[in-house]
This record gives structure tokens, C-alpha cells and sequence, in this order.
């Protein structure tokens, strides 16, 4: 549709000369890509990427495109083969004007059967000037050609390219000539073969072909061009034409226009579909796409338009795709809604493409692991599921196959892969059910862009509904495209004057004040990871709450390069010897990094401060310590980079739910005003409170009884009574000195003693020692319950409490439950329901490998069924696994427990080191 | 029986002046004191008391000096606290104690309780600490009580009242006793107290002889103490200070319905030490320091101070000193009569106590008496025979001994080098 649009407004704007071309970019590498586009798109021309050989050819079934820039060398797919499938599908006629990118021309050199498609070679590192005058020229030759109707399939072949012997030789001199050359095609020679070959302008082709037929052959009338329009692109275009034409009636007019041919569209096309197919309901194309939907979906489709308009799907071409034109016959109509599955285990991404896609207008469910996705997948219809193809439980293509074994009746999703190993998805069986795979890192927009894309078909382009569909989270769309290679290069070098090499996110670059840039965003909803936060100008805590709102950021280490995060930073650079930075930072790294895996998925994902706070004191080595800090008008600080008093409301909590126990670390006083903790302790007089306070020893003269401070006895070096004026000459027989008096300068008070009291540094007010406020500070140390939480999730602590959650047995089970708790309340049989858990799994598979470590679990559990005979019913699941016993009494089941965990290990050969916890029928239900 | 009847038959057969002669003792010594009160009790108005606005006029310190007093010094304060007239001040001084009072009035000082506190780490004797207290001292009025005592609700309100009066110095308060069921010493000291203090004060009071008043509770007027330089080293300061007041020309108070309790000694010889040292004090001060008041040609006698000085001689001294040799007059003269002479001397005067003790329940407000009543006969021996043993004893010891310069109360570095 954009393509639309494009041409559109290069229509009415002026001569052919200025008419843009449909550009299709296909290239691995995101910096290229988005150079390319750039500059493509400044020169005018209307520019789509794709990122691998299947989307491209994807692309060019779905639109027609003037030049395809494709790199040779692709995932999945050479550039070539490509190319050739290309022309294989729909024959030479309809091709674009072809041009490789290579880093190793010579291996297109060689390839003598690849080589006659392509019209020119741009060897990297080439000049974009190139790439450009190469586009220039071919708009050239299209605008200079008089002959602009419809290019035909014989004219295409004619003009296609030269014979490959000719091409051959050129580019060998080239090659000689300039081994280092930009382009291998000297621009005259170009200019002048370009001319004479390029057939027409694939503009006014491909308008034809959006018509379909429905009438419109004056392609210059821009309002019977924006007819052809689906609602969606209605709003881009009012802009546009406002910004073009002044004067509102064509707005209203186009609007009126829009609207009969809206109902008039709903006559137009009956798709018809071919009844028998054996393929699976996955999708190849967008066209599979499309036309599968419209046999299914005659209702969905109301008030849209065609599909076959919206996806510019040549009608020639028809016939070349019929034995892909498949849908499931026996499927029956869905009620698509508009929502989007996500399985991804990564918190961060989750989270990134949630908040992105629910923007757009979507709903969004997430799925944590492929179980849950096949569940979800299950119980509701999503018009798109975006897997991530490493899931634990079920992997992406495993949700495939389970999806299309067990459910029938209805539509599937619309499955997309993602994955940092698309090679690996490819390999799978089922890999090819996907309809698209994202390689990690990729691009958001070409995720967003294909679910609109899909969306656009399926639900009419509901989702865009004219507004602003941008992600409020990502760049607005005036914003510059963010080159994701080049940001992963530059995250990637935050540690490089360490000498480490890690990807982090920086401040103030990546994360600052207002939260996340758009550039970091896009790079976590490509699902890429960071190892660390950098921070290399002054940060407060306060700036760094972002990290506590997105996925797991908060458990990556923060490494503070200004040394005024303090304890709150992990590693603090300017307190470290040079020498040993690097070495720490990868270590500190590592530690993290490993803890982090251990924490459990729920855990990781949770939104709860509280637990989110649990799992950060987790991977800081499980314990949170108060520091004494002058900046902290608590007088400390934790050291976690959160703020104090949210780690003290949510500690609380944790130790409530006996996650975490305390540790007495000092008691401050504080401020009855302002709560402060900075105050001036003194000395002060009991009257009047002033702390000007002197000491003198006290003299006693027993003769005459006078006691009082040796001042009054002072004249001169004598001292003598100021009662009965006796000179004190003998210590000890005349007078003593009993103890010391205190005086008060200020209002001549005398004591024994002096008070104490408080002048707050920061507000001024007086507190007596006994009115001052004080605070204990504790430091907080993870409980075992703590550590199991975290690293077992909240499965069967459940929140951190005991109570397991139905909802996570496994159905067998809770239907076993229900028996056994039916005869508990009839005939008051007991049953006791131990689940075992694995703390140690992670490191026992680490050791002993995944198989030894499951079939002793396998074995572990045998040997309890043996032992408890046919009373029990066991169920393995994924991290516990359940025991039933029947006529058990949860009591005597906790009095036995070291003798079950005997038999259960009995022949084992290795220490699983089980945890079993027990629950009887009160616990269970209620 | 016999003995009884014929004692009557011999008494009967006397004359009227040789019957006087066998009652001389209580005639002389007894009679006219208790006519005195009846007169007092009777006649006289008791001190009229005024709205509690009154008691405000002067600010009042209190000073409370303890040794060891660890326990007692909370319990004191709480019972200031609680005063109808709570004191302005409250000076609280620890004297070389070692049982923690210092962290005591430490912790007081901190609450608020007390206004300032003070200790040494030396014993100096209760003069000293009362000397420095005194001087920290800022209001008109200063009440001196003893760390052991607890004072009624009204006390400090009434014993201030006096002071209205401008030729006031000090007014004694009423000091009675707490622990009366403790013993039967106790009970005894009880009525003693009643009647020595309530009545025979209130009496004194009348004559303008007060003449102590008393360590345990009074008050001063603050600007009569530094006039006469505050307490003077060694025991017995607090009639030394009054005498010397008196000496100065300040007349001397009473408040009986100002009541203080105490604890007395509740067994017989931790009676007789302190009596031994009350008795000793007084005799020393009396007629040593103080002993210019009966010479009419020292420029600083007066007739008042005489009197008071008389009526201790006669009562007390010559009182306790006669009672061996009238005894023994008796024996010799009447032979085995004298017991039966003795009692129905005893009869007689045990109907005296009875009247007395009515008088001195009359003027003693807030005391229970009413359960003192059974130990009137016991108070009889312990008055008649008992004390004036003990006081004779003290005497003799002090006026061949001089042992009140040996006492425990006041340091020996004190005894050592004090005058007087």
C-alpha cells in the first residue's frame, strides 16, 4: 500500500523524469539496508528492504519492483537463487532490473548460469554514488522510453539482459581493471545499455494491476487512484494530498469515492480455492495468504478490499502460483480477533514487543515456553503467532506439528519464526511452516511491518485504523531509522577500552532520563541481549528505574564508570587498579550471567517490585547489604540500583513471606522534622539545651561542708573556701575532689551530667536525645525458601507461599486429585500429593548431561511407584514431578520423608538431590 | 494479790505530800508536757490553709540527696511529680554512691524528671551534697527531703504556706511513719512520731520553739540558708542549720497537715544506733556548738533560744537521767512496794499516752491511728522506760566519748578536721 502511495504522489507532482522507482533492497546486513534505503528514499524513490532471499521473493510476488539490489551471498538463499526462482515463477517477463551486491564478485563471475540475471555487479565495499546513478539510470531509461503501456511478456524477454557471454567479458575487464572497483560497469556503458533495454515504467504497470480490472484506465487521475485505496492507507494520503492540493473538496471527495467503491468491492471477487489440498496450513506467500483467508474468512473480509487489490498480486501470475493456492477446505470459519501470540522466553523482548504491538492497536498474549504457547494456541484464535524457535518445553516447530496433529476445525495462526539460528529452523521439517523467519537481531519494523502486513489482510487493516499506528515506544515516524548493525557494533563496543568485549547498554546513551532510546528499544525487540549496564556520566538511581520496568534489565550488572552510583553500582571503575578492570568486568559479567539462567522464567518475567527485587538480590551474590552513605539522606544505601525506600517497602514483604531474613546492621537516628539522618549530635545542657558546656572538677571542703566547682575556690594559684575563707592547703585531709560538674555557659546551669541531643544538617531542628526518632537498618540475606523461590519459580511456593497452584498441575493430575479428594471427603480415605523438585538440576545437567539427569529422574521415580505400589500415581512434568498416594496420610508422609528419599535414590548414579514437599487435602483444597 | 493490797494499804496510809513525793517523776516530767498539748490541742487554731494559688507564689526547689539510694530516688521523684504543687526544681544528688544511682538520675535527667543531677564518686557526707544543691538552686523556696521518704499529695503545697509570713526561715513538715506494721518497734516509733511530731510539735509551734527541722523533710526559705551559709559539716545538720536560723533571728515553722512518710528502723538495735546519733548530734550541738544560748551574758542570747534549751535539758536529759536513781529510791524506800508503786505509776500514766494519742490522731492529718491503738501499752514502756534508757545511754556515751565524731553518718575525713 505504500507502494501506492508513492506513486501517487509522484503522479500529480510532474514529468516522468521525477516518477520514483519501486525499489527492493535485499540484504542480511541492517547497516547496508538502511544506508541504502536511505539514500535511495532521498533520491526520491520508494524504497522496501528485505533481510533474506525468502522475503524478497515474498516481496516481489506481492508487489512489482523497477530494481532489485540483492546481496549474492544470503541466509537460506544465494542472491541468484533467488533470482532464478524468481524468474522461474513468473517467467522473465515481469522481472525487475537485477543487481548483486558481492563482496567476492568473482564467485558471481563464475557462476555462468546465475550470471545472465543480473544487470550489474556492485562489489563491496562500493560507492552508494554507484548504486544511485545505477537506479538514476534505469529511472532514465523508464522515463525515456516512449512506449509506457503495459509492458508485455515478450517485450520483457526481448529486453532481458544480455547474452551472458557479453556480460561475461565486460565484467572480467572490469574486474582486471579495477579489482577494488565500486562499480563493474562503467557509467556510459550503463547509461547507454539501460536505455536501450529497460522496457517501461513498472509504475504504471503496476497500477494496472492493483486496478484488477475494475475499470480505472486514467491511471493520471489521482482520485481514481486513491479509490483503489483500502481505508488504511486513507489517512498517509489526505495528508499528502493536503500538503499537494490545497482545498478540502477532493479530501471529501476521495472519502465519498472510497466509500461506493468499498461496497462495490465486496461484488467484485470470489476467490475460488481448489477443495483438496494435502499441504499443511502454513504459509508461503502472502497471496497463499491472502487467498486462504478468503475462502475462510467471506465475513472478515467485509468492508475490506480485496485481498488481491491489497497485495497487488499480478493476475497473471495466478497461474504460476496454483499449486501454492492451498487452503484447508475442511477448516471452518474462524473467528479471528485481533490478537497476537508471542512465545519468547526472553523477558526483555517480551516485554520490548508486547508494549509495541498492544500500541498498534493489537492484543498481545504472551506465551512463556512452547507449552504454553500450544495451550494458548488451543484456546484461542490468534491471527499471528511469533514464536521464538528456542523455547524451552516445546521448541517453535514443535508447536507446529502439535498445532496441526491436534487441532483441527479450525484456522491455525499465521506462524513467524524467531531465532538467531534461522539455519536451524530451515533444517527442521517443520521449519518450513513458518511463513517468516526473523533472524536475531532483526529489525522491529519488519516485524510490526509484517504483522500489519498480515493483519492488512486477515483483518482488513483494522490495526491501523488511520491513526498513528507507531509504537509510542518507538521513534515517531519523522524519527531517523535506526541502523541496527551499526548500534549492535557500537553496544557492543561499550567495554572496549577495558579490553572486554560485552554488550551494554550505556547511559545516557542507550537508557537515560526519559527511559530508553528508540534505537536500544529496537535492538531488544530484535531480541537481542545486553551483558551489562554501562554508565558513564552521573546517574542517580532515580534515572535507572527504567531498568526495573522492562523484562530482566534490572539483573544485568551496572557497571559505574563515574563512581557516583556507589555501592548501588556492581562494579565502580575509578575504585578498581587498572590493571585488573577487565579482568573483573568479564568475571563480574560471567557471575551475572550465570545467575541470571538460574533465575526462573516466572521469576525473571514477574512485575512484582518485591520479586523483581528477589531475584536482583539473587544474582548479587543473595545478599543486600546497607552501606553508610553522606549523600543518602538515610544515611545508607543498598546496594542494589534501586531506590532505598522502594527496596525498604518491598524487603518488607519479602521477609514477611520468610524470602529473605534480616541481619541487624545499625540503627540510625533521625530527624523528627524532616527524617533525615544527618544530625549534628551533641552535648547539651539539661535547662536550656545549649551545647556551650564546660567542665570543672568539684572541690569539697570538709570543715565547713562547701562543695562546689574548684572556680570558687580559685584565688590566684591558692584555693580557699568561699564559705568560712580556710585556705585549702592538704589534699585529701582539708578537702577531696568528689567528681565533676558540668556548666552551662549560656545559663550557668550546673550537672553531673550533660544531655544529649540532635540538630538536624538538614532542616534545622532541634531534637532532644530522648524524643529522636530511630530506624533500624537490616541487612537482608536470602532465605533457602528465598533461593528456591527464585530459582524454582513460584510454582509450588506459589507467591512465596505454600499453596501450589492448580492451574500448573498437569491435567492428569488434578484430575487424579479430584478423585482422590472426592473420596476423602466421602469416606475420609487420606491422600497426600508429594511434588519433587530438582534445585540442583541445572548444575547436575551441567555435569552429567541432559539424558543421565532425566532418566535418573525417571528412575528416581519408578522407584517411589515401586515403592508405594499401586496407591500411587506419578506424573513426570518438565521441572517437578508428582506423586499421588492414596491412603496416605500427609502427616505420616512428612514423619517418612528421609525414608522415601532413600528409596528414591536407591540405584541412582547420581545425587539428584530431590526436594520433596508434601501436601495433604486440607492444604490442596483448603 | 497480796502484794497488790497491801501496796494500796500502804499507798492509802501516806500522806498527801509523801504520795506527791511518789509521783514526783511523772508530775514533774510528765504532767505539765501533756497539759501543754491539751492546752495546744484545745485552745489553739491550727494553721489556717489557703487556696492552692497561694502555694505558687514562691518557686519551689527540691533538693533530694541519697547514698545508695538507687532504688528509692525513682519512687521519691514519682511521689514529687505528684503534687498537688509539684516543685519547680527538683535537684537530686547522689553522694559517692556505688550502687549505680549516678545511672539512676542519669536516666531521670534524661526522661525530665528531675531538673538537674549531680553525684560524686566520693562520700562527702550529707552537709556537703546539700551545700552544692543548694547553690544550684534558682527558686525562693528550697524543700530538703530525704531520698526515702514519700510525701502526700498536698505536702509541698502546705508546707510553702507558711512562708507567706516574711520572718519565717524554715517550717518543718510532718514526718510520720510509713512502715508502722512493720514491727512492734515500729508500730511504737509510729505513736511516738504522732505525738512527738504532730502534737508535740504543733505545740512547740504555739512557743515559737520549734527547733528542728528535720533532715527528712523541710523547707527554707533559700535566701535564710545562704544567709547562714548553707549545712554545716557534720551529723545533726539539720537542727544545726535550724538553731543557727533561730540564731539569725528566723522564726521556725510547723505544718502538720504537710505530711512526709518514712521509714523507721524496724528492729531494736538499728533504733538504738540512729537514737545514739540523734541523741548525741543533739546533745553536741546544744551544748557545745550552740552552748552560748544559755549564758544571759553572750552577746547572742536570747530567751527563746533559752527555753528551748531548758525544756531539752529538763525533759530530756534530766528526764532520762533521773529515772535509775528515782528508781532506786524507790526500792530502798518502799522496799517491795516499789513494784507495786511502779505499777500503778505506770497505769497512770498509760491513761496520760491514752489521751495523748487521742490528741495527736486529732492533729495528725492523713494517718491511719486508728490501727496504732493496741500498741498504746507497748508505746508505754517504749517511751517511759526504753527510750529514756537509750537516750541516757547516748548521753553518757557522748559526753565521755565524744563518739559523735566517730558516727558512720558523716565520712571520718569530715569528723577529722570539722570544728564545732
Amino acid at each position: 500500500m505504500g507502494n501506492n502511495i508513492a506513486h501517487i504522489s509522484g503522479s500529480p507532482s510532474g514529468g516522468r523524469a521525477a516518477e520514483p522507482l519501486h525499489v527492493l533492497i535485499v540484504e542480511d546486513s541492517p547497516v547496508t539496508q538502511d544506508v541504502l534505503k536511505e539514500m535511495l528514499r532521498a533520491a526520491g524513490h520508494k524504497v522496501h528492504l528485505a533481510g533474506d532471499g525468502r522475503s524478497a521473493l515474498k516481496a516481489m510476488n506481492a508487489e512489482n519492483f523497477d530494481v532489485v539490489l540483492i546481496d549474492y551471498h544470503m541466509p537460506h538463499m544465494h542472491g541468484s537463487e533467488v533470482v532464478r526462482e524468481f524468474v522461474g515463477q513468473k517467467g522473465e517477463g515481469s522481472s525487475p532490473i537485477f543487481g548483486a551486491i558481492t563482496a567476492d564478485p568473482a564467485a558471481i563471475l563464475n557462476d555462468r548460469e546465475q550470471i545472465r540475471f543480473f544487470h550489474t555487479v556492485f562489489a563491496k565495499p562500493f560507492e552508494f554514488e554507484e548504486v544511485l546513478s545505477f537506479v538514476e539510470s534505469v529511472r532514465a531509461g523508464k522515463s525515456s522510453d516512449a512506449a509506457i503501456a503495459a509492458r508485455s511478456g515478450a517485450e520483457s524477454a526481448a529486453v532481458l539482459p544480455l547474452s551472458s557471454e557479453e556480460k561475461e567479458a565486460e565484467r572480467e575487464i572490469a574486474v582486471d581493471a579495477t579489482p577494488e572497483a565500486e562499480s563493474l560497469l562503467d557509467q556510459d556503458e550503463l547509461a547507454r545499455r539501460l536505455n536501450a533495454l529497460m522496457p517501461g515504467s513498472a509504475f504504471f504497470e503496476s497500477l494496472e494491476q492493483s486496478d484488477d480490472g475494475a475499470a480505472s484506465t486514467s491511471s493520471d487521475d489521482p482520485l481514481e487512484i486513491i479509490r483503489q485505496l483500502r481505508p488504511g492507507a486513507q489517512k498517509a494520503l489526505e495528508d499528502m494530498l493536503a500538503s499537494l492540493v490545497p482545498g478540502s473538496e477532493n479530501l471529501s471527495q476521495i472519502k465519498d469515492v472510497q466509500q461506493e467503491e468499498n461496497g462495490a468491492a465486496q461484488q467484485v471477487t470470489q476467490v475460488e480455492e481448489p477443495a483438496e489440498t494435502d499441504r499443511p496450513p502454513a504459509i508461503e506467500t502472502q497471496k497463499d495468504l491472502t487467498d486462504r483467508l478468503d475462502a475462510l474468512m467471506p465475513v472478515a473480509r467485509e468492508g475490506s478490499f480485496p485481498a488481491e487489490q491489497a497485495n497487488a498480486v499480478p493476475a497473471g501470475d495466478e497461474g504460476t502460483d496454483a499449486p501454492e493456492e492451498d487452503a484447508e477446505a475442511e477448516v471452518g470459519p474462524a473467528d479471528y480477533s485481533r490478537a497476537v501470540l508471542i512465545a519468547e522466553d526472553s523477558p526483555v523482548t517480551q516485554d520490548i514487543l508486547k508494549l509495541l504491538l498492544s500500541s498498534s492497536g493489537y492484543e498481545v498474549d504472551v506465551a512463556q515456553d512452547g507449552t504454553e504457547a500450544l495451550k494458548m494456541i488451543k484456546a484461542k484464535n490468534y491471527f499471528v503467532a511469533l514464536m521464538d524457535y528456542n523455547m524451552p518445553g516445546l521448541n517453535g516447530t514443535e508447536v507446529i506439528k502439535h498445532c496441526l496433529e491436534e487441532i483441527s476445525g479450525r484456522a491455525l495462526p499465521i506462524f513467524a519464526a524467531m531465532t538467531a539460528e534461522p539455519s536451524a529452523v530451515l533444517a527442521d521439517k517443520y521449519g518450513e511452516k513458518f511463513s517468516k523467519i526473523f533472524a536475531k537481531p532483526f529489525n522491529f519494523d519488519e516485524v510490526r511491518a509484517y504483522i500489519e502486513e498480515v493483519a492488512e489482510s486477515v483483518l482488513g487493516g483494522v490495526a491501523n485504523d488511520g491513526a498513528a499506528i507507531t509504537a509510542g515506544v518507538l521513534a515517531p515516524a519523522a524519527a531517523p531509522t535506526v541502523n541496527l548493525k551499526e548500534y549492535s557494533a557500537d553496544v557492543a563496543r561499550g567495554l572496549e577500552s577495558y579490553g572486554v568485549s560485552a554488550r551494554v547498554l550505556r547511559w545516557p546513551e542507550d537508557i537515560g532520563p526519559a527511559g530508553f532510546s528508540v534505537a536500544a528499544r529496537q535492538y531488544m525487540a530484535a531480541g537481542s541481549d545486553f551483558d551489562a549496564v554501562l554508565i558513564s556520566e552521573r546517574a542517580t538511581v532515580h534515572d535507572l528505574r527504567h531498568l526495573w520496568t522492562l523484562g530482566d534489565l534490572h539483573l544485568l550488572p551496572i557497571i559505574d564508570e563515574t563512581g557516583q552510583l556507589g555501592p548501588k553500582a556492581d562494579v565502580s571503575i575509578p575504585s578498581l587498579p587498572r590493571g585488573v578492570v577487565g579482568r573483573l568486568l568479564e568475571g563480574t559479567m560471567q557471575e551475572f550471567r550465570e545467575a541470571r539462567q538460574s533465575v526462573h522464567i516466572e521469576v525473571r518475567q514477574s512485575k512484582e517490585t518485591s520479586e523483581k527485587l528477589a531475584a536482583s538480590i539473587y544474582v548479587r551474590k543473595r545478599v543486600l547489604t546497607p552501606e553508610y552513605s553522606a549523600e543518602n539522606a538515610l544515611g545508607f544505601t543498598y546496594d542494589c540500583a534501586q531506590e532505598d525506600e522502594e527496596i525498604l517497602s518491598a524487603v518488607t514483604n519479602l521477609t514477611e513471606q520468610k524470602l529473605l531474613q534480616r541481619k541487624f546492621f545499625d540503627r540510625f537516628h533521625v530527624c523528627n522534622g524532616c527524617q533525615s539522618t544527618h544530625l549534628n549530635v551533641r552535648e547539651e545542657c539539661f535547662e536550656c539545651r545549649s551545647p556551650n558546656l564546660s567542665e570543672t572538677t568539684l572541690v569539697h571542703h570538709f570543715r565547713c561542708a562547701y562543695q562546689g566547682p574548684l572556680q570558687d575556690f580559685q584565688q590566684g594559684s591558692d584555693l580557699v573556701c568561699p564559705k568560712c575563707s580556710r585556705e585549702l592547703r592538704h589534699f585529701g585531709v582539708d578537702y577531696d575532689k568528689p567528681g565533676i560538674v558540668i556548666n552551662c555557659g549560656a545559663c550557668g546551669a550546673s550537672s553531673s551530667d550533660a544531655a544529649v541531643g540532635f540538630k538536624c544538617l538538614s532542616c534545622g531542628q532541634h531534637t532532644d536525645g530522648e524524643m529522636i526518632r530511630t530506624r533500624d537498618v537490616f541487612q537482608y540475606e536470602l532465605t533457602e525458601k528465598g533461593v528456591a523461590f527464585i530459582e524454582e519459580g513460584p510454582i509450588v511456593i506459589g507467591g512465596g507461599q505454600k499453596q501450589l497452584k492448580f492451574a500448573e498441575l498437569p491435567l492428569e493430575l488434578v484430575i487424579e486429585l479430584n478423585k482422590s479428594a472426592r473420596e476423602f471427603t466421602e469416606t475420609s480415605r487420606p491422600f497426600c500429593l508429594m511434588s519433587i523438585g530438582y534445585p540442583d538440576r541445572r548444575a547436575l545437567t551441567s555435569e552429567h548431561g541432559f539424558r543421565l539427569v532425566e532418566v535418573s529422574r525417571s528412575q528416581m521415580v519408578e522407584n517411589l511407584r515401586n515403592y508405594f505400589g499401586d496407591q500411587a500415581i506419578t506424573h513426570q512434568g518438565t521441572d517437578y514431578d508428582y506423586i499421588l498416594v492414596n491412603r496416605l496420610a500427609v502427616e505420616n508422609c512428612r514423619a517418612n520423608i528421609e525414608t522415601y528419599n532413600e528409596v528414591a535414590l536407591s540405584g541412582l548414579k547420581i545425587d539428584l538431590n530431590p526436594r520433596i514437599a508434601s501436601f495433604g487435602p486440607e492444604e490442596l483444597f483448603g | 494479790m497480796n502484794l497488790i493490797t497491801e501496796s494500796f494499804d500502804y499507798i492509802s496510809a501516806q500522806s498527801s505530800a509523801s504520795i506527791l513525793s511518789l509521783f514526783a517523776l511523772v508530775i514533774i516530767f510528765e504532767i505539765p508536757r501533756y497539759l501543754a498539748l491539751f492546752l495546744v490541742a484545745a485552745f489553739f487554731e491550727r494553721p489556717r490553709q489557703q487556696p492552692l494559688d497561694v502555694s505558687f507564689r514562691r518557686s519551689v526547689a527540691v533538693i533530694v540527696a541519697g547514698h545508695n539510694e538507687a532504688e528509692s530516688f525513682p519512687r521519691c521523684v514519682d511521689s514529687l511529680m505528684e503534687q498537688s504543687r509539684p516543685p519547680d526544681q527538683i535537684i537530686a544528688f547522689s553522694d559517692g554512691s556505688t550502687d549505680g544511682t549516678p545511672q539512676v538520675l542519669r536516666d531521670l535527667l534524661a526522661k525530665g524528671k528531675i531538673h538537674n543531677a549531680m553525684w560524686t564518686d566520693l562520700r562527702g557526707g550529707k552537709s556537703a551534697g546539700f551545700n552544692i544543691c543548694q547553690r544550684m538552686a534558682t527558686c525562693d523556696l528550697i524543700v530538703n527531703i530525704d531520698c526515702d521518704c514519700s510525701l502526700d499529695r498536698d505536702a509541698i503545697r502546705r508546707i510553702v504556706e507558711p512562708f507567706d509570713d516574711p520572718e519565717i526561715g524554715g517550717v518543718a513538715g510532718n514526718i510520720q511513719v510509713r512502715n508502722a506494721d512493720a514491727s512492734l518497734i515500729a508500730a511504737c516509733q509510729a505513736i511516738e512520731y504522732m505525738i512527738t511530731i504532730s502534737l508535740g510539735k504543733q505545740a512547740a509551734l504555739v512557743f515559737d520553739q520549734v527547733t528542728c527541722a528535720s533532715g527528712g523533710y523541710s523547707a527554707f526559705r533559700r535566701s535564710a540558708l545562704e544567709q547562714i551559709g548553707g549545712n554545716d559539716a557534720g551529723g545533726g545538720e539539720d537542727l544545726d542549720a535550724t538553731l543557727r536560723l533561730r540564731a539569725y533571728g528566723w522564726k521556725i515553722g510547723f505544718r502538720s497537715d504537710s505530711v512526709c512518710y518514712t521509714d523507721v528502723p524496724d528492729t531494736v538495735a538499728a533504733l538504738v544506733r540512729q537514737r545514739f546519733r540523734w541523741e548525741r548530734d543533739a546533745v553536741r550541738l546544744r551544748f557545745r556548738k550552740y552552748s552560748y544560748a544559755m549564758n544571759p551574758f553572750h552577746p547572742q542570747f536570747r530567751v527563746s533560744e533559752l527555753a528551748h534549751q531548758l525544756e531539752f535539758l529538763i525533759f530530756n536529759i534530766l528526764g532520762a537521767s533521773i529515772l535509775p536513781f528515782y528508781i532506786v529510791w524507790l526500792f530502798y524506800q518502799f522496799g517491795s512496794h516499789a513494784f507495786v508503786i511502779l505499777l500503778s505509776v505506770k497505769i497512770l500514766l498509760m491513761i496520760i499516752d491514752f489521751y495523748v494519742f487521742i490528741l495527736a490522731a486529732m492533729c495528725t492529718p492523713h494517718v491511719n491511728s486508728l490501727k496504732l491503738f493496741p500498741f498504746i501499752l507497748a508505746y508505754n514502756f517504749y517511751n517511759g522506760l526504753f527510750m529514756r534508757c537509750v537516750r541516757l545511754a547516748a548521753y553518757v556515751d557522748e559526753w565521755i566519748f565524744k563518739s559523735s565524731y566517730k558516727d558512720s553518718y558523716v565520712p571520718q575525713k569530715v569528723h577529722d578536721v570539722r570544728g564545732g
